[in-house]
């Protein structure tokens, strides 16, 4: 279970560093935008995402700041240099996990994925 | 759940009174939006504030997960460096001084050398150890809410003391108060802090300063260039680094453009009001030969030492043979010259290790202190590291003949009441800094594009004209 909750959070604070590094946001900022970018798959509440947003300040892949707008001072974030670095490592391994999955899925091995060999063989098996 | 409710589980839940404050803000401030996101969508007002608290899920989960984030964290590294740095001091200080000059050894006339000075400094640093734990454990950003007053009552007391009268004089002056005035780096620390956003006047004010440390240092102590060295020109660059963090509101041209003008002013000032002993001691570090019988005496005697040592083995006996024991014995325990004694008792290597130490040390501080996200504790941490960093340089190099004057302390290794707690209360100032690393926000500076000019609330600026349409 704990396994599960790191790399749900792990994902979680992926998708952050991908919308902080579009632009400055504050936290309710963050929750709306994740929302209407996913169809409203990804509800994040609030008391997941500020622990997200202050472990990942306090390991300096971001930084806040004070800023008043239309007469509210709020707290935005803002992704450092080492934020990008880590988003990059992030989205690798999102991106083999999902690769793995889909072959899982797919029944594929390894090399096939990505090919036209293995939809075709995919098919042939399934007509098959 | 009510609001104030919710808020009050979930910052009871964190230990830190600190970030308690900024959490519970922030969190507020999220609940507001989103209720009034609700209202715009047509819920009324009482209803959308309950839905908005129900929407921010649980507040104990959340509380304890930011609690884990934002409680305090002792920064165990440094300390361990610290206690070995400060058993590693007493140990040389016994087998290189305090052992060479017990009963029968070579330093038998050594200044201060008796075993009674050797357990004060012991008790010297056990005291030391315990008010940096004390300051550690204290909240440091104290120093950036009063610095101003902190500091005229740190600089108008030195200055009473001395001018009444009420210490001891050696010389006409007060050395041995010398390295208090490093405490003041840390508090000029959070007087160029206060003065963020506040244009050429912060910078004028920030100069000010430095002419009152050295006034009280460099004129009522009498502490000279040791004062400047080891605290001004600490004060110096911090002022130099506020500049090019445009924590002044100006662009760096035009704020180091100032900063150099007003210094070219206060350098001429300082340069025409030499006196004379002062000027010859200028002269004296530059070309120390030809004030050999003189203000050059120790700096030829020093080398003189220096060309004698051995690589791994002590070197007594070549100092008696060039006649050089009788120096060596006058530089006692007071003079600073640790370093020097570590050379002559165990070899040039030992004393070579114990700087490439000191190196270490020092570059451990300013990595930890450059990486320090709040601007205050990156400022006073950058002043107490530069304190640390410049007498230990000075020491190092004025007991190897090649420095600018050489008497001053140097970190665990020098005797004196004053100068270890000075030390530990700089070193325990930093940890604080470390411990309190993911405690505290901060405001930022308003930046003020364009401004030439600002006293007070009266601004000049520089605006680009608009091309007109017509």
């Amino acid at each position: 279970m704990a396994s599960d909750k790191n790399q749900l959070s792990g994902n979680t604070a992926m998708l952050l560093l991908q919308l902080l590094s579009e632009k400055d946001m504050y936290g309710y900022e963050m929750i709306e935008t994740l929302e209407q970018r996913s169809n409203h798959i990804f509800a994040l509440k609030a008391g997941t995402l500020y622990p997200l947003l202050h472990g990942l300040e306090a390991r300096k892949h971001l930084i806040s700041y004070e800023k008043e707008e239309r007469g509210k001072i709020r707290r935005y974030y803002r992704i450092t240099g080492e934020g990008r670095k880590e988003l990059q490592q992030r989205k690798k391994e999102w991106e083999a996990y999902q690769k793995a999955v889909s072959q899982v899925i797919t029944g594929c091995m390894e090399g096939w994925a990505d090919g036209l060999w293995c939809s075709m063989g995919g098919e042939v098996y399934g007509n098959g | 759940m009510e609001m104030d409710e919710f808020l009050e589980v979930l910052s009871g839940q964190i230990r830190s009174e600190k970030a308690r404050g900024m959490v519970r803000k922030e969190m507020e401030d999220h609940i507001r939006d989103q209720a009034e996101a609700y209202e715009e969508s047509g819920m009324p007002r009482e209803s959308a504030l309950k839905e908005a608290v129900h929407q921010m899920g649980d507040p104990v989960a959340a509380g304890v997960e930011l609690d884990r984030i934002h409680r305090p964290r002792m920064d165990w590294s440094i300390f361990t460096w610290i206690v070995l740095f400060s058993i590693l001091g007493l140990a040389l200080q016994y087998i290189c001084f305090y052992g060479q000059a017990g009963l029968g050894g070579p330093l038998g006339r050594a200044q201060g050398g008796s075993m009674e000075n050797f357990v004060r400094q012991c008790s010297y640093t056990v005291i030391g150890l315990g008010v940096m734990a004390a300051v550690c454990l204290a909240d440091y950003s104290v120093i950036g809410r009063y610095p101003r007053i902190l500091g005229a009552v740190f600089l108008g007391s030195i200055w009473i003391i001395c001018e009444l009268g009420f210490l001891i004089q050696v010389n006409g002056a007060y050395p041995y108060l010398r390295c208090v005035t490093y405490l003041f780096v840390p508090l000029y620390g959070g007087i160029l802090y206060k003065t963020r956003g506040k244009g050429y006047q912060g910078i004028a004010e920030g100069l000010v300063w430095i002419g009152l440390l050295y006034l009280v240092g460099a004129g009522s102590i009498g502490g000279g260039m040791g004062v400047v060295i080891n605290a001004v020109l600490p004060c110096l660059l911090m002022l130099f680094m506020a500049v090019r963090k445009r924590w002044f509101a100006l662009s760096r041209g035009s704020g180091l453009a100032a900063l150099l003008v007003m210094m070219g002013a206060w350098g001429l000032f300082f340069v025409k009001n030499l006196r004379s002993y002062q000027v010859m001691r200028i002269q004296a570090w530059l070309r120390p030969e030809a004030f050999g019988e003189t203000a050059g005496y120790h700096m030829t005697h020093l080398r003189d030492i220096v060309s004698s040592l051995s690589l791994n083995r002590s070197c007594y006996g070549i100092l008696e043979q060039r006649g050089l024991m009788d120096f060596l014995e006058s530089l006692g325990v007071n003079s600073e010259f640790m370093i020097l004694q570590t050379a002559v008792s165990l070899g040039l290597m030992k004393a070579v290790f114990l700087c490439v130490l000191f190196a270490v040390f020092f570059f451990q501080l300013f990595l930890r202190t450059a990486r320090q996200k709040n601007q205050l504790g990156q400022m006073t941490g950058l002043g107490c590291t530069m304190v640390l960093a410049a007498e230990t340089l000075r020491n190092i190099m004025g007991n190897f003949g090649i420095g600018i004057g050489f008497t001053g302390g140097v970190p665990f290794l020098s005797y004196g009441k004053w100068h270890t707690l000075a030390v530990y209360v700089l070193l325990g100032i930093l940890l604080s800094i470390y411990r309190h690393e993911n405690l505290m926000w901060e405001e930022p500076v308003e930046r003020k594009e364009g401004v030439l000019f600002q006293v007070g609330s009266y601004v000049i600026k520089i605006e680009k004209r608009l091309k007109s349409s017509v």
